[in-house]
């Protein structure tokens, strides 16, 4: 086998004689060896990367998909690691290779870009020094941020990585993976660290360097949706099992692996059927031993006992693997009838009602001097007992502040925030782990609750138990303390003990952002479970309009500390009116329909223009909105039942064309 | 511009720190028993004659306008008359300080130096570290008295290779321009006086150095050892640099802030060892000073002495200050 230079493959014609892989993973197996114990991290990985194509590679945690990566690049410790099978990288075996020849390796072939672009670059070196430990030509650094589209390249040169915005951070990262012009680059995940737009923005422009510089990329992601958004062929991934690779439209339309079709139907898309949970995956009885058998039949529905007992092989397709012991079945026809979630509705009256709220953050720079950040700009909101709302919007848009107001741990700057109701309140944050105090068991956690609260003691036991079962975990869970327990499962305890005693109102801050999808999945739907049984009030921050979409009986769109848009959830999604809401649903990844959208927008919050907030980013601003901040106005498609529930938007583009619309702030 | 900028406000509030310092001394000796005017006249002196010496001395006007007269003398070098020598303090000062300086900025190098050493070698798990960490380790868990009489008798009494007591064996020497010894004598290019003045130091200097430098340098591991684990050392190894370019360029220099931090904490703790070895070595500094004042209520004297080491505090608390926001372009207050 030949390898194949750049100039070949642009011609096209010399690919199709010569081995055209850039990357061929063969039987790879790899074992850690942690606290004297060996963990199978990958079993018999089969993959492989053409020129200029990005293979995805999709995977819940624990599925090795970064192990797979940080192996090509040959940066694991070794002394701790077994490896058997080989990794080709342009017919170069990367394992047998000795630290040097790695080293070189890794300064001339491989790129790498990051989760967190704020870690991932030395915060004490500028990015042009950092891009020039890359190549030492710096017209060639300078050319590469233009090519990545970073604005003012040459001022930026000169910049501290903590004077970047988190999404042009991820730029830099792609302009030193992309310098050394190297035949593949591994993509860790580059878009879960950031906001939904900036992801689409990512993601977008990855695809077009792909095609400018003829790359092949490995992308790490947990999200099906991602990608499918940008890879050419997506490879599935569990417990260090390859499951499925094919074509993405082939993965996504028609997959044929049980997992694959799980994974699928428990993501949340904006066009969920909200009267019933969203699928998840079953628990079942078997098991498989270590190094034989499949690793998903824990979890698989349709598991035999072949599954326990033998590892399954290839059974698909040319072109679409399917490592499956049933064959490949179209599993999308065969999902099971998920349950029914009851609708409540929400009574009559206001439980919060929130009136020109404004919190403004000062930070002392200098002696006298104060930086002020303007969190939320007057915010009007009635809630109706019962009723669950969404409150939408990327990082600093004020939804967390607007939460944390609620609950008191906050002062109001100005304006007023009553609430109504007779029970307490409850928040469950993202993180729920650090939320729970890791010496105490979960037991001892809700028991503490129960008592401060004054439960009758006599009771608690007894209520200890019916929370386990209302929060779906058994009885052995309740002596484990919370490092013993899955991401989910410390999720599970967090909301747990919110409804320990049933609160009036619950504040739930991005609980599921952290989770897998399929865990993302159980506990959406144990939220809305528990939201129409104990009738509570439920406020849900959340980044992704299509949970929003299920979750809220309303939704709020919030964007620079104000409002933008409100209305019932259907209305806001079938007839959404301000370009902002357009932006985030278009970002939504999966959907393949991200728009055009000016990249770059000056989000310092210091400068209160007097015009629209979202003016410098939108794509229909006119010359009053940046001169003018607009009103909210009322849209009058429908008519909605009760007085908070009319539809109301932020825009002078709507206000034009809506005449009857008054203004309501 | 900003740095500079930075670096001003840093010396500006150095100075406002300094002048609270001085308010506490002042405040203190007000507070105490000893009457000035008593102590300068003796335990004879008739009470009419303290009278006249308390108006003289303006121990009757009311506390404000005395404060700031003190201020005014301490700024321009006045702190007055010790009781014990008779001279003015700043004088007396004048004479012991370069020395103290000397051994106290030497004792810190050799700190930094012995802890970096430290910090490195336990994280690079370079041969022999594991001897050098349980020689500071012994060290310091020890009273400096103590190592400084252990250093005596090993050193000075058992091998004879290293000098007890005093600065130099040099009957004569060139003064000026600092006062320090080993500074003056390179500046004279008197090399032979620079390395007998050297070996002088050596006992005093090592006392005083062993703690801190085991705080620095774990301190230092510390650090170290996050900083390797986080994901820009992972770029930059990707990148197919040298480990060694990795750990010099990437990880050190995000690491030292916490080890900067404890160099100017451990410089306090420097000073007050330094009042007990300067005594052990007769070492002719403010330390051995200050202890001779401190039994007779020589207030002039003990309150020069403190206002100089609290100075000479702030002043490397600054510096590190500044070293830690040269290290980190993130630190803007």
């Amino acid at each position: 086998m030949t390898k194949i230079g750049r100039q070949s493959t642009e011609s096209g014609i010399v690919s199709e004689v010569v081995s055209p892989l850039v990357l061929d993973v063969r039987d790879f197996s790899l074992t850690f060896t942690r606290n004297q114990k060996e963990i199978a991290a990958l079993k018999q990985v089969n993959l492989c990367i053409k020129p200029n194509e990005i293979l995805g590679l999709v995977g819940e945690s624990g599925s090795g998909k970064s192990a797979l990566g940080m192996a090509i690049l040959g940066l694991h410790d070794m002394s701790k690691t077994a490896t058997v099978g080989q990794i080709l990288l342009n017919d170069t075996n990367v394992l047998k290779l000795n630290p040097k020849e790695l080293k070189k390796l890794r300064k001339e072939s491989l790129g790498i870009v990051f989760q967190d672009p704020m870690s991932s670059l030395n915060p004490s070196m500028k990015i042009g020094a950092q891009l020039l430990e890359v190549s030492k030509n710096a017209d060639e650094a300078l050319a590469m941020l233009d090519a990545v589209r970073i604005p003012n390249a040459r001022d930026r040169m000169q910049a501290f990585p903590h004077e970047l915005s988190g999404g042009l951070r991820q730029r830099v990262m792609i302009a030193m993976a992309l310098l050394k012009n190297p035949k593949l680059i591994i993509a860790d995940e580059p878009t879960t660290a950031l906001d939904v737009t900036i992801q689409a923005q990512i993601l977008r422009l990855i695809k077009e360097l792909q095609i400018e510089f003829h790359t092949s990329w490995l992308f790490i992601t947990h999200d099906l949706g991602v990608a499918y958004e940008i890879a050419d062929r997506i490879a599935v991934l569990y417990l260090g099992q390859v499951m499925e690779v094919a074509d993405s439209n082939q993965i996504i339309h028609h997959p044929s692996h049980p997992y694959t079709a799980t994974l699928l139907n428990s993501r949340i898309t904006i066009d969920a059927d909200t009267t019933v949970a969203i699928p998840t995956m079953v628990e079942t009885t078997r098991s498989a031993p270590q190094n034989i058998g499949c690793t998903f039949v824990g979890r698989c529905a349709y598991a035999q006992e072949i599954c326990e007992s033998k590892r399954p092989l290839d059974e698909g397709t040319e072109g679409h693997s399917v490592y499956c012991h049933l064959g490949s079945t179209d599993f999308m026809q065969i999902a099971n009838s998920p349950e029914k979630i009851e609708q409540i509705t929400p009574e009559y009256g206001a439980a919060i009602l929130i009136e020109n709220a404004r919190k403004v953050f000062t930070k002392r720079i200098g002696l006298f001097k104060k930086s002020e950040m303007h969190a939320l700009n007057g915010i009007n909101l009635e809630i109706s007992p019962g009723e669950s709302i969404a409150i939408v919007g990327e990082s600093g848009c004020g939804k967390s502040t607007l939460l944390r107001l609620i609950a008191g741990s906050y002062q109001l700057d100005s304006g007023s925030i009553q609430l109504n109701v007779r029970g307490g309140i409850q928040m469950i944050h993202q993180d729920a782990g650090s939320s729970l105090t890791p010496w105490l068991s979960v037991e001892t956690i809700l028991k503490e609750r129960l008592i401060t609260s004054g439960y009758p003691k006599h009771g608690i036991p007894k209520r200890i138990l019916d929370l386990a079962q209302s929060i779906g975990l058994s009885k052995e869970i309740l002596k484990a303390k919370p490092a013993q327990l899955s991401g989910g499962q410390k999720q599970r305890v967090a909301i747990a003990r919110a409804i320990a005693k049933p609160p009036s109102i619950l504040l739930c801050d991005e609980p599921t952002s952290a989770l897998d999808v399929s865990i993302a999945a159980q506990v959406i739907n144990l939220l809305r479970k528990l939201h129409s049984e104990l009738k509570m009030t439920m406020l849900f921050v959340t980044h992704d309009l299509a949970v929003a979409r299920l979750i809220g009986d309303r939704i709020c769109v919030l964007h620079k500390g104000r409002i933008v848009e409100i209305g019932l959830s259907e209305e806001i999604v079938s007839n959404l009116r301000h370009p902002y809401t357009q932006l985030l649903i278009s970002s939504i990844p999966g959907s393949r329909m991200s728009i055009h959208q000016n990249d770059f927008n000056s989000t310092d919050s210091k400068e209160l223009r007097s015009g629209c907030s979202y003016v410098t980013n939108c794509p229909m601003a006119v010359d009053l909105c940046s001169k003018e901040m607009p009103q909210l106005v009322k849209i009058s498609s429908q008519k909605p039942q009760r007085r908070n529930q009319v539809h109301l938007v932020r825009c002078h583009l709507v206000s034009a064309s809506n005449s009857l619309g008054d203004a309501d702030d | 511009m900003n740095r500079l900028r930075f670096i001003a406000k840093r010396l500006l509030a150095a100075a406002v720190i300094v002048i609270f310092l001085i308010a506490a001394m002042f405040l203190l000796e007000h507070m105490s028993k000893l009457d000035p005017a008593h102590a300068y006249l003796g335990a004879g002196a008739s009470s009419q004659a303290v009278a006249a010496e308390r108006i003289k001395l303006g121990l009757n006007r009311p506390i404000l306008v005395q404060f700031v007269d003190y201020l005014g003398h301490v700024l321009t070098g006045n702190f007055g008359i010790s009781y014990r020598t008779r001279n003015p303090v700043f004088s007396d000062i004048k004479e012991y300080l370069p020395n103290t300086i000397e051994l106290a900025v030497f004792s810190l190098i050799l700190a930094v130096l012995l802890g970096l050493l430290l910090g490195l070698a336990s994280t690079l798990k370079i041969r022999g570290f594991r001897l050098i960490q349980f020689i500071l380790i012994s060290g310091a868990s020890t009273p400096v008295f103590l190592l400084a009489y252990l250093g005596i008798l090993i050193f000075y009494a058992k091998l004879h290779i290293l000098p007890a007591s005093g600065m130099t064996s040099y009957q004569s020497y060139p003064t000026g321009p600092t006062g320090m010894l080993l500074v003056d004598s390179l500046l004279h290019l008197d090399f032979g006086l620079f390395f007998n003045s050297l070996q002088y130091i050596i006992l005093p200097g090592l006392s005083l150095a062993i703690v801190p430098a085991l705080s620095i340098g774990r301190v230092l591991r510390g650090s170290l050892l996050t900083t390797m684990r986080q994901d820009f050392i992972r770029t930059a190894r990707s990148k197919g640099l040298n480990e060694s370019r990795v750990f010099l360029r990437h990880a050190l220099r995000n690491s030292i802030g916490p080890a900067l931090s404890m160099i100017g904490l451990q410089a306090g703790l420097l000073l007050a060892s330094d009042v007990v070895v300067e005594q052990i070595f007769s070492w002719p500094g403010v330390g051995y000073y200050i202890a001779q004042s401190i039994p007779v209520g020589d207030f002039p004297a003990i309150s020069g002495v403190t206002i100089f080491f609290g100075i000479f505090y702030v002043l490397i608390n600054t510096l590190v200050d500044i070293g830690q926001q040269l290290a980190d372009p993130r630190i803007r207050t």
